[in-house]
């Protein structure tokens, strides 16, 4: 028996003229996220119904609670467009909510067909009517009901109640591809869902320091790839081994500057990687001031090393706000594991928080890290992690 | 290249005649010993001939002996003991701060229930500081924990101080835990102290099975853990015959083998303890060790790597086919080297520590290349 699902689009709405793509885009992503189910989707005047099978509902309802690109969606009944069969469904529909315990309720009716008998207004009252006479207790709250009952006049009539809030945002894709530095930390995953949910495909970078930091460190960033990759497909993790970097600058750069060029080392490798990939941006965890190497001018020497446009969508969120999406979206249980991605011994005990941008230039550009990080590209291992959806709910 | 398991404080290989021991009977006496029909009074035959050997590599009565699933339950019962009949008096406990977690970590459940806890400190490097044990011994103290051998640094107590420092303490002596995992089978000492009231074995340590223990009392305990009343109601549970056995046979052999077992230890701990001096850098913990110290048990050793963290140097050597360990393997996965911050260790120092623990089958070729391996990891990774 197959339920229709019908989803509800948010901010492609405001697209203008470019809607059919944003809803094409949406369309092919959402495909491509059923492929292992039997469904059928039809997009029709800017609305989607998807058919599959009952069976599959946990599944979809997982798929479409982490789809950007959609602000709802709901399961509907679909009946033809006669009263009878329209009344029918609506008590289905209220009775549900009703042993939900939802009482009062109202309805809504929209007629995209002109020529269905009713109008709106007399349809919506109609069922009410029909519904308060069936279950006494029912009650008709125009202000703030318990439930709305959605009817919709097409093709079909569509009826409705309870709809699932989605992720809201842009198809993933439409902003193109950008490359997220992944680290075992809470920030960089939850960065990387925010972009996801602005229509920006993504590659993941981490920087491996083995045998420093553990294999169990890697797994984990695995881990939080695939949680990442429920909202935006399958996604490529590419994997530097940044040992020797590291070394080289806890040998030769002053102590208090080594996690400052560790990132401008990692700025360096992401910018070289991007342009080989044709990727078209760089997105990190950063929030401003959460810790010393976040400041505003350690950001500018960082970002030095790329000419990429560089998206820190966390920057002006605080560690209550990252803790509270990384809940919600699945990592933050994965993110707080006890594997370190940064040994002990690589974090200065007093790191400098306000780099001079000339003389860190200077000073950095001499350890000449060019060859090394080309070694490191050379050497790097990709792979493709799939989506894990068990277990949390967006 | 077969590996070099240099974790045996941690996990011993089990010996071949447990092992047998083990198989058969795991194979072919299933019956319950609390079985009236004849599996299990075939059962009850081998756990009571099992007691009976364990007794006797001890040198004790066998109604001391009574068998746990392992080293942690033995240290649990006679403090989890304290809670069945709390005394409105006797409110404290005391704990040396080397104490294995077994002990010490479950003395915050003891905390909660309203006992007050306290430690005794050590020296530098990790006795119990006599005149420290005897300001902290007064009538209010219920229990007193002193491991013999500690599992990190292999020190091993001055049990005749202890001795007199307890015997002198004034009024009723408090019950004496003895912690004697590491020492059982490895370094002689008298089961069958009068001032000891408990003393605790691990099969696995000592070449038996996982699964079994031995708890040695003096006097019987009201526990808090009830059941079925095996082990005179000590320790409910179906017996581990299999395992128990295999304890037995273990601790036979490691008793007979003792001497000769301990002199090619101390032998080889010498072999060790020199190598890691002359490797530039690393230091013994304590300092204060010598090569050949008997103050120490010559089974384990901990030394420090400044410059690299231990988990990071214990990853190396592994891949190099190495096994180590960082502090207690029991410790869990938290930094905190407790261990050695008692014996102030400084932190630097603690958190770039390893342990090396050797056995019975450890030779003379495993120590030489693990030091090859370790002085050039060391000078390969160290920042």
């Amino acid at each position: 028996m197959d339920i229709i699902y019908l989803l509800k689009l948010g901010e492609i709405h405001l697209k203008g003229e470019n809607r059919k793509q944003f809803i094409e885009l949406l369309r092919v992503n959402l495909r491509r996220r059923l492929e292992a189910i039997p469904h059928k989707l039809i997009v029709r005047d800017g609305r989607f119904f998807l058919y599959a099978p009952d069976s599959y509902d946990a599944d979809v309802s997982s798929i479409l609670n982490r789809l950007p690109g959609i602000n709802g969606w709901a399961r509907s009944k679909a009946t033809a467009k006669d009263l009878p069969a329209i009344i029918a469904a609506a008590l289905e529909v209220y009775k549900n909510r009703l042993d939900q315990g939802f009482v009062s309720f109202k309805v809504e009716s929209r007629r995209a067909d002109k020529g269905f008998a009713l109008d709106s207004y007399a349809l919506s009252r109609e069922l009410g009517h029909e519904i308060c006479e069936k279950y006494p207790q029912a009650k008709v709250d125009v202000h703030t009901p318990d439930t709305v009952i959605n009817v919709e006049v097409r093709e079909q009539v569509y009826v409705y109640a309870d709809s699932e809030s989605g992720v809201r945002g842009l198809p993933v894709g439409c902003a193109g591809k950008g490359l997220l530095l992944l680290s075992g930390g809470i920030d960089s995953p939850v960065a990387g869902f925010h972009m996801l949910r602005r229509g920006l495909a993504l590659e993941n970078l981490y920087f491996n320091a083995y045998p420093y930091t553990s294999h169990e460190a890697w797994e984990k960033v695995k881990s939080l790839a695939e949680v990442v990759a429920g909202y935006g497909g399958p996604m490529q993790l590419h994997t530097l081994h940044f040992t020797e970097i590291q070394l080289k600058i806890k040998k030769d750069a002053a102590a208090n500057c080594s996690t400052l060029y560790f990132r401008a080392a990692m700025m360096l490798s992401a910018d070289r990687l991007c342009k080989q990939r044709r990727l078209n941006s760089i997105v990190t965890g950063e929030s401003l001031s959460q810790v010393a190497s976040q400041t505003a001018e350690n950001m500018r020497f960082s970002q030095s090393y790329t000419d990429m446009a560089v998206l820190r969508p966390l920057c002006g969120t605080d560690k209550e706000d990252i803790i509270r999406t990384a809940r919600k979206i699945g990592t933050y249980e994965i993110s707080i594991l006890p594997y370190e991605d940064c040994c002990v011994l690589f974090s200065p005990k007093y790191p400098v928080i306000k780099a001079d941008f000339e003389q860190e230039r200077r000073s950095f550009d001499r350890l000449n890290l060019g060859p090394m990080i080309e070694e490191a590209l050379a050497s790097c291992e990709t792979i493709t992690v799939q989506p894990k959806t068990s277990g949390c709910k967006a | 290249m077969s590996r070099i398991y240099l974790d045996w404080a941690a996990s011993a290989p089990a010996t071949e005649a447990a092992l047998d021991s083990f198989t058969r009977i795991a194979a072919t006496n299933y019956g319950n010993p609390s079985s009236l029909h004849y599996e299990g009074k075939a059962a009850a035959a081998l756990l009571s001939a099992a007691r009976s050997a364990v007794a006797s590599s001890l040198g004790i009565s066998q109604n001391r002996v009574y068998f746990t699933s392992g080293g942690t339950e033995s240290c649990q019962i006679p403090l989890l003991s304290l809670l069945r009949k709390q005394h409105s008096e006797k409110t404290t406990i005391l704990v040396s701060a080397i104490e294995h977690p077994a002990i010490f970590n479950q003395c915050t459940v003891l905390a909660e229930a309203g006992f007050t806890v306290k430690t005794i400190p050590t020296t530098s490097i990790g006795r119990v500081e006599a005149e420290k044990l005897a300001r902290l011994l007064d009538t209010s103290v219920a229990l007193v924990a002193i491991m013999a051998v500690n599992n990190e640094t292999g020190i091993i107590q001055d049990m005749d101080t202890i001795a007199e420092v307890i015997k002198n303490s004034a009024g009723r002596k408090p019950f004496i835990l003895c912690d004697t995992v590491q020492t059982a089978g490895k370094i002689p000492l008298n089961f069958d102290l009068d001032w000891i009231d408990a003393y605790t074995l691990s099969s696995h340590k000592l070449g038996g099975l996982r699964g079994a223990g031995a708890l040695i009392l003096r006097k019987p305990l009201q526990v808090l853990a009830l059941g079925g009343g095996q082990e005179q109601g000590l320790r409910s549970g179906t017996e581990n015959i299999a395992a128990i056995q295999a304890l037995a046979v273990a601790l036979a052999e490691s008793m007979q083998q003792l001497p000769q077992n301990h002199a090619a230890a101390a032998a080889l701990m010498g072999q060790l303890i020199s190598g890691l001096r002359s490797i530039p850098g690393v230091c013994i913990l304590p300092e204060e060790r010598g090569a050949k110290d008997e103050r120490f048990s010559p089974y384990i050793v901990s030394a420090a790597f400044p410059g690299l963290v231990g988990e990071t140097f214990l990853r190396i050597l592994d891949d190099h086919g190495i096994a180590v360990s960082t502090g207690s393997a029991c410790s869990g996965s938290g930094k905190k080297r407790r261990v050695l911050q008692a014996m102030q260790v400084p932190v630097a120092q603690a958190q770039s520590s390893i342990r090396i623990s050797i056995g019975s089958s450890t030779s003379p070729a495993e120590i030489d290349r693990f030091l090859e391996i370790a002085q050039a990891q060391y000078q390969r990774y160290r920042t």
